[in-house]
């Protein structure tokens, strides 16, 4: 009897490692099945992007877009002529209208150039009624001339500030 | 006599002994049998498992791969050249059809359009075992052909190589056969590369850029119908790279059905197949006229710019006569060679510098030989041999007569001309700053300085005064030759082409345009010549794709041509 209580508990740890292993595989043959079925949403889903990516690319190929802009007579975009492209800041500043004070809204960096020339606002009274834009004088740097330091932007500012509050 | 036997014996058994090894042998069996459950436990589970759990067959699970079955194909910029996608394939088994093929055939062709119902009645009455009805079908049409519901259809899905931008490009990338096994281009060229598992997960990046390549073939197309040419080629040229930024082959096809081309002017043409670029050769005239000037002053032959060449009457040599299209009757000097585009004024510059010296610079230039790309169609030049090339052979050769190139010989020789005089094998492939090879010096870089200013010169004064998009400082040199026949030169037929380079202060790109065959139109004023037939395009086109490759213009900078422009003693004709 003693032997048959020591065989049955034998059985049973056996049975109950046995068992527990087993499901100890299963959860792990679970957890890798998930992981695999993550990697195949993974592959999927970048599949599924290709696709997207090939039908926003065929949809807007260079010659579809030519078609649309040639076809369409909201769009009919022109190459933009040479004068429209601008060399620098300066050259943009160039376009800026001058305030009804007088004094010109030019708030851009700018780096002082050999040879340029500030151009001083027009005194209101002088002003027409369309102000004429206020251009600025510009030399372009030369190569071989080093550029004089850039003019510290904010250091003026901070003096025009404490000027004005000064007043 | 008697024997004695000796009897085995009889085992003892002691009390209770018997009743003990019973016990045991039950405990055994049990044992056993608790085995045995255990084993058809383990097997019930294993198999819900299987049939629970992994249900899904392996064949049919995704596999857990992103690399393409071919390699993508990219241009520099990174947008999708050519790339493989699932497609499906359907097919049919005609002898187990069920349905009546005249009904299926009908009712296929409303769903495929590009099919007609003679063609699938074909595919469904044939004897053979195994027919295609179609391949790169869309999966709704799929769906629907599946609906039919008839047996004998199957739908397979299929990897398909796709070309998004359809015609762009279409010589330069080439196409791949159902197997997907490269045929023409960079398909075939980089075939290997393309479809080795170890290497096609990474795309093959072109120098291309779709922008400028789009510009290209708008603009080459709109002339070739304009002029209702036979053909036309355009091929843009990094001169420090020499990166085939842009290649245009017209007709065209489109690789994902080769065979049928979209050009309207010329329909289903076998030329449609045929890269004009780097597989024709072409006389290409005039434009070798700079090439000649550069030899002489890079010689030492041409001592100054003041250095004048007999243009007074034609040429007479050897039985043949050179002569002018618009003949000053005087002597010329180097600018007013090129500038008036003289065949007597190049001819005695080529004399000058003798055939040893032509020959090897022509050589050195790339021109002797097929060119060096990728792409596995090239075509050899073609050029007399060295006992037929005398004095004649030289002089005309000098200003593009007697040698036939292909246009990408004439871009890169363009680009060494300018770059400062190094020459590089062109490449389709992208090369990053530490790529780019040393190349073997051709040129000088005074040489290439004064050719610069020249070419210039030829832009704003010259013959290719069209082209002159402001800001962009274009230099160029146009040529307009008789097209070479199989009975010599068709004297209606002109090959006309036009070599620029710009910005001709720090050059970057070179184009290079020809037109087959034009016929003058109303555009041109009724002329065939390239200076009114591709000037005004190219004038157009820099300005489109200028900006794109970086260059921004500025009429604030030029060339300084003042000192070959002293040398003019009058206006340039056409």
């Amino acid at each position: 009897m003693r032997n048959f209580t020591v065989n049955a508990l034998m059985l049973g740890s056996t049975m109950a490692v046995i068992v527990g292993c087993y499901s100890l595989t299963l959860r792990v043959s679970g957890e890798r099945a998930a992981v695999q079925k993550l990697k195949g949403q993974l592959v999927a889903d970048n599949h599924d992007i290709r696709t997207l990516q090939t039908e926003l690319g065929n949809r807007s190929r260079p010659h579809e877009l030519q078609r649309w802009n040639d076809s369409m007579p909201t769009l009919q975009m022109k190459i933009p002529a040479a004068a429209q492209y601008l060399r620098d800041p300066v050259q943009l500043a160039g376009f800026v209208k001058p305030r009804d004070d007088g004094g010109a809204m030019l708030h851009y960096a700018v780096t002082r150039t050999p040879g340029a020339q500030p151009v001083e606002p027009a005194p209101p009274a002088a002003l027409p009624a369309q102000p004429p834009l206020v251009r600025v004088a510009y030399t372009a740097p030369s190569r071989a001339t080093p550029r004089a330091p850039a003019v510290d932007l904010d250091a003026m500012v901070a003096d025009a500030s404490a000027h004005d509050g000064g007043q | 006599m008697s024997a004695a036997i000796a009897l085995p014996r009889a085992p003892v058994t002691l009390p209770g002994q018997r009743e003990t090894a019973q016990v045991r042998a039950r405990q055994r069996l049990m044992i056993v049998m608790l085995l045995f459950l255990l084993f058809l436990l383990g097997l019930a589970v294993q198999l819900s498992r299987l049939t629970i759990l992994q249900a899904t067959p392996a064949a049919a699970r995704v596999a857990i791969s992103d690399v393409p079955p071919r390699g993508d194909i990219i241009d520099r910029n990174g947008v999708e050249l050519a790339r493989t996608i699932d497609a499906y394939a359907i097919s049919v088994e005609p002898r187990n059809l069920a349905t009546d093929a005249h009904r299926l055939a009908r009712e296929i062709a409303l769903i495929l359009p590009g099919r007609t119902e003679a063609q699938n009645l074909a595919e469904l009455q044939s004897h053979a075992s195994f027919r295609y009805i179609a391949r790169r079908v869309l999966p709704g049409e799929a769906k629907r052909i599946n609906d039919l519901g008839e047996p004998a259809i199957h739908l397979r899905r299929e990897a398909e190589r796709l070309y998004p931008n359809v015609n762009l490009a279409a010589h330069a990338l080439g196409y791949a056969d159902n197997e997907g096994h490269g045929q023409v281009g960079i398909e075939r060229a980089f075939d290997t590369r393309l479809s080795d598992a170890a290497t096609r997960g990474t795309p093959v990046q072109l120098a291309l850029d779709v922008r400028a390549q789009q510009a290209l073939e708008n603009e080459l197309g709109a002339v070739m119908t304009d002029q209702r040419a036979e053909g036309a080629a355009g091929v843009i040229l990094d001169v420090n790279t020499s990166e085939v930024v842009a290649m245009a082959s017209l007709p065209d096809f489109d690789p994902n059905a080769p065979g049928r081309s979209e050009t309207a002017s010329v329909g289903d043409s076998p030329n449609a197949l045929f890269n004009r670029v780097t597989y024709a050769r072409y006389e290409l005239g005039s434009t070798f006229k700079s090439l000649t000037i550069a030899m002489g002053l890079n010689a030492g032959t041409i001592t100054s710019m003041t250095k004048t060449y007999d243009a007074s009457a034609p040429l007479h040599i050897a039985g043949r006569t050179i002569h002018d299209d618009h003949a000053l009757n005087r002597p010329l000097t180097v600018p007013e060679i090129l500038m008036h585009s003289s065949n007597i004024g190049t001819a005695r510059i080529a004399s000058e510098l003798g055939r040893e010296r032509q020959r090897a610079y022509l050589d050195q230039l790339g021109f002797l030989a097929p060119v060096q790309l990728e792409l596995p169609e090239r075509i050899g030049p073609q050029f007399p041999p060295l006992s037929n090339w005398g004095e004649v052979a030289t002089m005309t050769i000098g200003y593009g007569h007697g040698i036939s190139v292909s246009p990408m010989h004439l871009a890169t020789a363009y680009a060494t001309l300018v770059n400062g005089g190094i020459f590089r094998n062109p490449t389709m492939l992208k090369r990053g700053p530490g790529d780019v090879p040393a190349g073997r010096r051709v040129f000088t870089s005074a040489t290439s300085d004064s050719m610069r200013a020249l070419l210039r010169m030829v832009v704003t004064g010259g013959t290719g005064r069209k082209s002159d998009a402001p800001g962009f400082r274009v230099g160029g040199k146009t040529g307009t030759a008789e097209k070479a026949g199989k009975g010599g030169y068709s004297r209606g037929a002109n090959v006309s082409t036009f070599a620029v380079a710009f910005p001709m202060d720090a050059p970057r790109y070179v184009i290079v345009a020809m037109i087959d065959n034009p016929k003058g139109s109303k555009a041109s004023a009724g002329f065939k010549t390239a200076g009114m037939v591709i000037a005004p395009m190219m004038g157009r086109l820099i300005e489109r794709i200028g900006p794109l490759l970086g260059v921004t213009p500025d009429q604030t900078r030029d060339v300084d041509t003042s000192a070959v422009l002293a040398q003019i003693r009058d206006k340039a004709e056409e």
